[in-house]
C-alpha cells in the first residue's frame, strides 16, 4: 500500500513550497515521523516527517521546485503491504508504480485546473489561455485576482508579445529584433497638468520642510477603544487620517496664516477651512476636499474621507468636490516612506505630509518606551509663513493628537447611524 | 314572530334554486364535464338558506362548502358559480379556486379553506371589527360536525364568549363527517352542548324546516345586534349525499336515508307554503320554471365563457406586489 | 435622542395607532401587563382595551380573529409572546391568510409581531429562527430588522402593507441595541437589503441579530486585510435578488449567515439564487454559515456552540480569501 508524501501547508495563506533537500534517497528506507525532506515557503523553512514507515519509492520533485500546496512530491510505500520475500527485489516493487504516476499527475491536473465560473467567463470575454496564468490561489488555483492582473498586464504589451511569437514560428527568417534602449511614453493630458503644476509651485513657492516626530500612541489607543462601536453605528471603518484632519482643522483655526493665499497685493486669509486629502489613482494624483473640516467631527471626517477616496479611484467626483482647498494632507506612508518634502499645491501656502506610523522605542521621563511614532513634514511657501510660525502650527498638531482622550465621540446631529440618506 | 308572505316565498326560491343548481352540477360531475370534486348539501339546503335570508345586506358570512345556498342568498349568481365549476375566468375566482370554494368581498361572502372550523375565528375576527367600530352588523359562521373537533372551533367560541361580540355560529350536523358518524365524532349527544361550556346561548333546530332555522337566526342576529354577544344554533339533518359526488356512501344506513327522504326540505316548503294558504301551487310551479331557466342560463353562460390563460397563474399572489 | 430596538418597535406601534384608527394589537399579555417583553408598555392606557386587546391563550384563535378583523379593513398586528409559539397559529397562517388574496380576492393586511432568535438561555421554546416554515408559503411576507431604524421604519411599511406579514423581532437586540433615529413618520420599504458596509473582498449576506456579528468580524477582517462587504437583507420574504446580485458581482465570494438550522433556511434559498443567476460571477463555492440541525440546547456551553460566532465568520473568510 502506499502513501502520498504531500507538500504541506505551513501558514492559512500559503500556497507553495520549495523543495530544498531531500533527506532521504530514492529506494531507502525510513520510519515513520523520521525527516524526510526540508522545504522552504513565504513562512517558514521546516523538515516534513515521512507519514508512515516504508520504502521512498519515488520521489517526484526535486531539489529548488517550487509546487502548489497539496501537491504529491513523493511516494512511500508502505512495507506493512508488501510481502517481502528473500527473491523479491525492491526494482521490481518500483517497475509497479507507473499508474501511480499517472494518478498523481492526474491529481496535479485537475488541481491546478480548477477555474471558477468567473474566471472562465473571464478567459472567454478577453480570450486568454488559462494554462499561461500562474494560480495563487489555494493550491495553485488560479483567481479573478490572477486573471485580472494578466489582463492589466499583457494588455499594455500585447504587441511586443506578437511580434516574438511570430518570429517563433519562423526560425529560420528568424531576425534578432532588439529590444530598444529607451521607450518613449507620450505624455498623457494628466500628466501634462501635474507636471505644471509640481513645476510651477516649486518655481513661485520657496519651499522650506519642517519635520515633527508625533507620538500617535493615544490617538491609536483611542481608535482600538472606538472603532467597533463606530462600525456597529455608523458603518465607518475608522483609520488615523480623521483624527490628523481634525487636529490640522483646529491647529489651522488657531493659525490662520497657513490657510492663506499669496497675492501681490497682500496675503489673502480664508476664514473657512476645506482640507484636500491627496489620493493616488492610477495615472497620478487627485486632490479631493472635505469642506469646513473644522466643523466635523472624526466620524463624519472618517465618511467624508473613506467616500470621497472611493469616488476619486472609480473617476465619480463631481466638480467641486476638486475645488476649493485652503490646505492639503498628503499620506505617503501608506507606501512606506518616512519623512517627505511635499509640494504645495498652489494657490495654498502649505502642505502636511504624513509619514508612515510605526513602532518605534522612544525615551519618555529617562526610560525607554515602545509608542506609535510618525514624522509630520510640513513643507509652506517662506514667502507666506517663517520657520517660527510652521513650528508653532506643528506643535499644535503634535499637541492635539499626542494628548487625544479615550472619550466617546459625538455625532452631530444631521447624522444618523443606519438608514437615513447615506 | 311573524314573517312576511314576500320572506316565505324568497326562502322557497332559494331553496329550488340551490337544489336545482346543485343537481345540474351533479349530473355535469357524472357526465365528466366538471374536473376535480363535487360537494353538494343535498338535502341540508334549508340551513344555508335560512340562515342567510334572515341576515341585513351589510351583514357577513363565514361559509363552509355545504353553503351553497348562503352564496345565491347573497348574490352570487349562478352564472359565476356555473363557471367556477367549469374552471373559467367569469367565475367566481377566475380559475383560481375551483367547485365550491367561493368568496366575494363585496358580498359579504368570506372566502374559507378546505380546513373545517378554520372560518370560525375569522368570523370572530369580523365580529371584533364590529364592536370596535360600532357598527351594528352580524357574522354568521357555519361548519359540520366534524367541524366542532377542531382546536379552532373551540378556541373561537371561547374568544367570542370572552369578547361579547355580534357572531352567529350554525352548525350543520348532518350525522357524518365524511364517513364518521357522531357517534364517534364526540361524546355528546348534541354539538349544542358545546356552546353552553364557553357560556354561550345555545338552540337545536330542525335543520330541514327552513322557517324555523330562518326564525332562529333571525332572533340570534337581534341579541347579536343589541350587544348580547354570540350565539350558537345547531341544524339537525342528514348528509342524504355522500361525502362528495364520488363518495358512494356505503356506509351510511338505507334506513336512515330512507327516513330523511321523506323531511326533504324543498318538499317540506312547498307543502307547507300551499297547506297554510300562503301561496299557490301555479305560483310555486312557476318559481320552479324560473328557477330552471336561470340554471339554464347559467350552464349556458359557463360554456361560452373563454378559460383564463395558463400565465395568470402567478398573478395576484400579493395585493401590494413588492 | 437614542432609543433602543425594543422601544423603536413601540414607537411605530403607536405612531401608526395614531396615524390610522383601523391599527389595533392582539396579544397574550400585551395590555394591562404591557408585553412579555414590554414592547407595547403604556398602549394599553393610552389606546384602551379595544385597541390594546389581551387575548385568550388562543394563538390559532386570535391570529383567525386578526384575519377576520382585517378582511373588513382594519389593521391588526398581532403579538406572539415568542416566535416559537407562532406553530399554533400555522394552520391560519398558510391557508387562511397567504392564500386569501389569490384564491377569491380577500386582501388580508394582517401584522404579526414574532420574537425570536436565541443566545438568551431559552432553550428550545424560547430561542428558535422560525422564519424558515414560512418561507416556503406564497403570499407572505416576511421581515426581519436588525436596527431601531429598520425597526420602527420596517413595522410602519408591514402595518401600511396590504399582504399578511410576519415580522420577526430579535429578542436578544431589543435593549442592546440603541440608535438616534428620526421622531415621526419614515417607511423602510419592503423588498429593499441595505449595504451595510461596503468591502471588496467578501459579500457577507445576513439579517437581524448576525449583522451585528458579522460587523464584529468585518473590523478583524480589515487589519487582516480581508475587505467583508456586509448586505442587511432586511426584507426575508420577497428577498431582495438585486441587492444580493450586484454584491455578489462585486465580491465573487459570498458567506451567507444566518442564525436558523441549516437545512431549508433563507441561507438555502440565497445559496441557490446565487448560484442560478449570478454563477459566472462566483470566484468561490457559496458558503453558508449557520446553526446546526439540531433544537435550540440550553445549557451555555451548547448554546454557545450553537449560535454562529464571531470566529465562525472570521474562520470562514479567511479561508474563502486564500482559496
Amino acid at each position: 500500500m502506499s502513501k502520498d508524501v504531500i507538500m504541506p501547508q505551513m501558514g492559512e495563506s500559503v500556497a507553495e513550497g520549495t523543495i530544498l533537500k531531500w533527506l532521504v534517497e530514492e529506494g531507502q528506507r525510513v520510519e515513520k515521523d523520521q525527516p524526510l525532506v526540508e522545504i522552504s515557503t513565504d513562512k517558514v523553512d521546516t523538515e516534513v516527517p515521512s507519514p508512515v514507515a516504508g520504502i521512498l519509492t519515488n520521489i517526484i520533485h526535486h531539489v529548488d521546485e517550487t509546487v502548489p500546496v497539496g501537491t504529491v512530491i513523493a511516494v512511500i510505500e508502505d512495507i506493512q503491504g508488501v510481502l517481502l520475500t528473500p527473491k523479491t527485489d525492491i526494482s521490481e516493487i518500483i517497475k509497479v508504480k507507473p499508474e501511480e504516476k499517472n494518478e498523481t499527475i492526474e491529481e496535479k491536473q485537475v488541481y491546478e485546473k480548477r477555474y471558477s465560473p468567473l474566471v472562465r467567463r473571464l478567459a472567454r470575454e478577453y480570450g486568454i489561455d488559462l494554462e499561461k496564468i500562474k494560480g495563487t490561489g489555494l493550491g495553485g488555483r488560479v483567481t479573478k485576482e490572477d486573471v485580472l492582473e494578466y489582463i492589466e498586464t499583457t494588455r499594455k504589451i500585447s504587441v511586443s508579445i506578437s511580434r516574438e511569437v511570430r518570429e517563433a514560428e519562423v526560425p529560420e527568417k528568424a531576425i534578432e529584433v532588439e529590444k530598444p534602449a529607451e521607450e518613449l511614453i507620450p505624455l498623457s493630458p494628466k500628466r501634462k497638468i501635474i507636471a505644471e503644476r509640481m513645476a510651477e509651485s516649486k518655481r513661485t513657492a520657496p519651499h522650506v520642510t519642517t519635520t515633527f516626530e508625533i507620538d500617535m500612541t493615544k490617538v491609536a489607543r483611542y481608535r482600538d477603544a472606538n472603532k467597533d462601536a463606530i462600525m456597529k453605528t455608523h458603518g465607518v471603518h475608522l483609520t488615523y487620517l480623521p483624527f490628523i484632519i481634525s487636529a490640522a482643522a483646529l491647529a489651522l483655526k488657531e493659525y490662520p496664516v497657513i490657510n492663506s493665499s499669496w497675492s501681490d497685493g497682500g496675503i489673502i486669509l480664508k476664514r473657512y477651512i476645506n482640507i484636500g486629502i491627496a489620493v493616488s489613482v492610477d495615472d497620478g494624483l487627485i486632490v479631493p476636499v472635505i469642506k469646513d473640516a473644522e466643523r466635523k467631527g472624526i466620524i463624519e471626517l472618517g465618511r467624508e474621507s473613506q467616500d470621497l477616496a472611493k469616488r476619486a479611484k472609480e473617476k465619480r467626483l463631481k466638480v467641486d468636490e476638486v475645488q476649493g482647498g485652503t490646505f492639503t494632507i498628503t499620506n505617503y506612508g501608506i507606501t512606506g516612506s518616512l519623512i517627505g518634502t511635499p509640494i504645495i499645491l498652489l494657490p495654498q501656502v502649505a502642505i502636511l505630509g504624513i509619514g508612515a506610523i510605526t513602532k518605534r522605542t522612544v525615551v519618555i521621563d529617562d526610560a525607554i518606551a515602545i509608542r506609535h511614532m510618525a514624522y509630520f513634514s510640513l513643507s509652506f511657501d517662506h514667502r507666506v509663513i517663517d520657520g517660527a510660525q510652521a513650528d508653532q502650527f506643528l506643535l499644535k498638531i503634535k499637541t492635539i493628537l499626542e494628548g487625544w482622550e479615550a472619550k466617546v465621540e459625538k455625532m452631530s446631529v444631521t447624522q444618523t447611524g443606519f438608514g437615513g440618506v447615506w | 314572530m311573524d314573517i312576511e308572505k314576500e320572506d316565505l316565498l324568497r326562502l322557497y326560491y332559494f331553496l329550488k334554486l340551490t337544489r336545482g343548481l346543485e343537481d345540474r352540477i351533479t349530473a355535469m360531475y357524472r357526465q365528466g364535464r366538471i374536473l376535480g370534486g363535487v360537494w353538494t348539501s343535498n338535502g341540508m339546503e334549508a340551513i344555508s338558506v335560512g340562515y342567510a335570508c334572515a341576515l341585513e345586506k351589510n351583514d357577513i358570512i363565514a361559509p363552509y362548502f355545504r353553503d351553497m345556498g348562503a352564496f345565491l342568498v347573497k348574490g352570487i349568481t349562478p352564472r359565476r358559480i356555473m363557471a367556477q365549476y367549469l374552471g373559467k375566468k367569469t367565475g367566481v375566482t377566475g380559475g383560481k379556486e375551483g367547485n365550491v370554494h367561493v368568496g366575494d368581498i363585496n358580498l359579504g361572502v368570506l372566502g374559507y379553506p378546505s380546513h373545517l372550523a378554520d372560518n370560525y375565528p375569522v368570523a370572530v375576527g369580523v365580529a371584533l371589527s364590529f364592536k370596535i367600530r360600532g357598527e351594528q352588523r352580524v357574522v354568521a359562521a357555519c361548519t359540520g360536525d366534524g367541524g366542532t373537533s377542531r382546536g379552532d372551533f373551540h378556541e373561537a367560541l371561547n374568544m367570542a364568549s370572552v369578547w361579547k361580540v355580534p357572531v352567529v355560529f350554525f352548525c350543520n350536523n348532518n350525522q357524518y363527517a365524511y364517513s364518521t358518524p357522531v357517534k364517534l365524532q364526540m361524546a355528546i349527544k348534541n354539538v349544542a352542548e358545546r356552546a353552553l361550556a364557553y357560556a354561550i346561548p345555545s338552540e337545536i333546530v330542525d335543520g330541514n324546516d327552513v322557517v324555523a332555522v330562518y326564525q332562529a337566526a333571525r332572533n340570534a342576529y337581534e341579541r347579536a345586534r343589541l350587544g348580547e354577544g354570540p350565539s350558537f344554533i345547531e341544524c339537525k339533518t342528514m348528509r342524504m349525499h355522500g361525502h362528495s359526488e364520488h363518495d358512494a356512501a356505503k356506509y351510511v344506513p338505507r334506513e336512515l336515508i330512507d327516513e330523511w327522504k321523506k323531511k326533504d326540505p324543498v318538499i317540506n316548503m312547498e307543502s307547507h307554503l300551499i297547506s297554510n294558504n300562503i301561496a299557490k301551487e301555479e305560483k310555486l310551479k312557476e318559481i320552479g320554471e324560473q328557477v330552471v331557466k336561470e340554471i339554464e342560463d347559467a350552464v349556458e353562460f359557463a360554456e361560452q365563457s373563454p378559460l383564463p390563460e395558463g400565465k395568470e397563474a402567478i398573478e395576484g399572489v400579493y395585493a401590494t406586489p413588492v | 435622542m437614542e432609543i433602543t430596538y425594543l422601544d423603536a418597535i413601540k414607537q411605530a406601534l403607536d405612531e401608526e395607532m395614531t396615524r390610522d384608527r383601523n391599527v389595533f394589537l392582539m396579544g397574550e399579555d400585551i395590555g394591562y401587563y404591557g408585553g412579555a417583553f414590554r414592547a407595547t408598555e403604556g398602549l394599553y392606557e393610552k389606546y384602551g382595551q379595544w385597541r390594546v386587546i389581551d387575548t385568550p391563550l388562543s394563538e390559532s384563535g386570535f391570529t383567525g380573529a386578526a384575519i377576520g378583523a382585517a378582511l373588513m379593513g382594519m389593521r391588526p398586528v398581532v403579538e406572539m409572546q415568542f416566535a416559537d409559539f407562532i406553530s399554533c397559529a400555522f394552520d391560519q397562517i398558510v391557508s387562511v391568510a397567504a392564500k386569501n388574496f389569490y384564491r377569491w380576492g380577500g386582501k388580508t393586511p394582517i401584522v404579526i409581531r414574532a420574537p425570536f432568535g436565541g443566545n438568551i438561555h431559552g432553550a428550545a421554546y424560547h430561542s428558535q429562527c422560525p422564519e424558515g416554515w414560512f418561507f416556503n408559503v406564497p403570499g407572505l411576507k416576511i421581515v426581519a430588522p436588525s436596527n431601531p431604524y429598520d425597526a420602527k421604519g420596517l413595522l410602519k411599511a408591514s402595518i401600511r402593507d396590504d399582504d399578511p406579514v410576519i415580522y420577526f423581532e430579535h429578542k436578544y437586540l431589543y435593549r442592546r441595541i440603541k440608535d438616534t433615529i428620526p421622531e415621526g413618520d419614515y417607511i423602510v420599504p419592503i423588498g429593499k437589503s441595505k449595504v451595510i458596509k461596503e468591502g471588496e473582498d467578501i459579500s457577507i449576506i445576513t439579517y437581524s441579530a448576525m449583522v451585528h456579528i458579522a460587523i464584529e468580524a468585518a473590523h478583524i477582517l480589515e487589519d487582516e486585510g480581508i475587505s467583508l462587504e456586509i448586505i442587511d437583507l432586511r426584507t426575508l420574504l420577497p428577498v431582495d435578488k438585486k441587492g444580493i446580485y450586484e454584491s455578489v458581482k462585486k465580491t465573487s465570494k459570498v458567506i451567507i449567515l444566518y442564525e436558523a438550522p441549516r437545512t431549508g433556511g433563507v441561507g438555502a434559498e440565497v445559496a441557490a439564487l446565487i448560484s442560478e443567476e449570478v454563477f459566472e460571477y462566483l470566484d468561490a463555492p457559496v458558503v453558508r454559515i449557520s446553526a446546526p440541525d439540531t433544537p435550540v440546547p440550553y445549557s451555555p456551553p451548547l448554546e454557545e456552540f450553537y449560535i454562529p460566532k464571531v470566529d465562525d465568520i472570521v474562520k470562514a473568510a479567511r479561508r474563502l480569501a486564500a482559496y
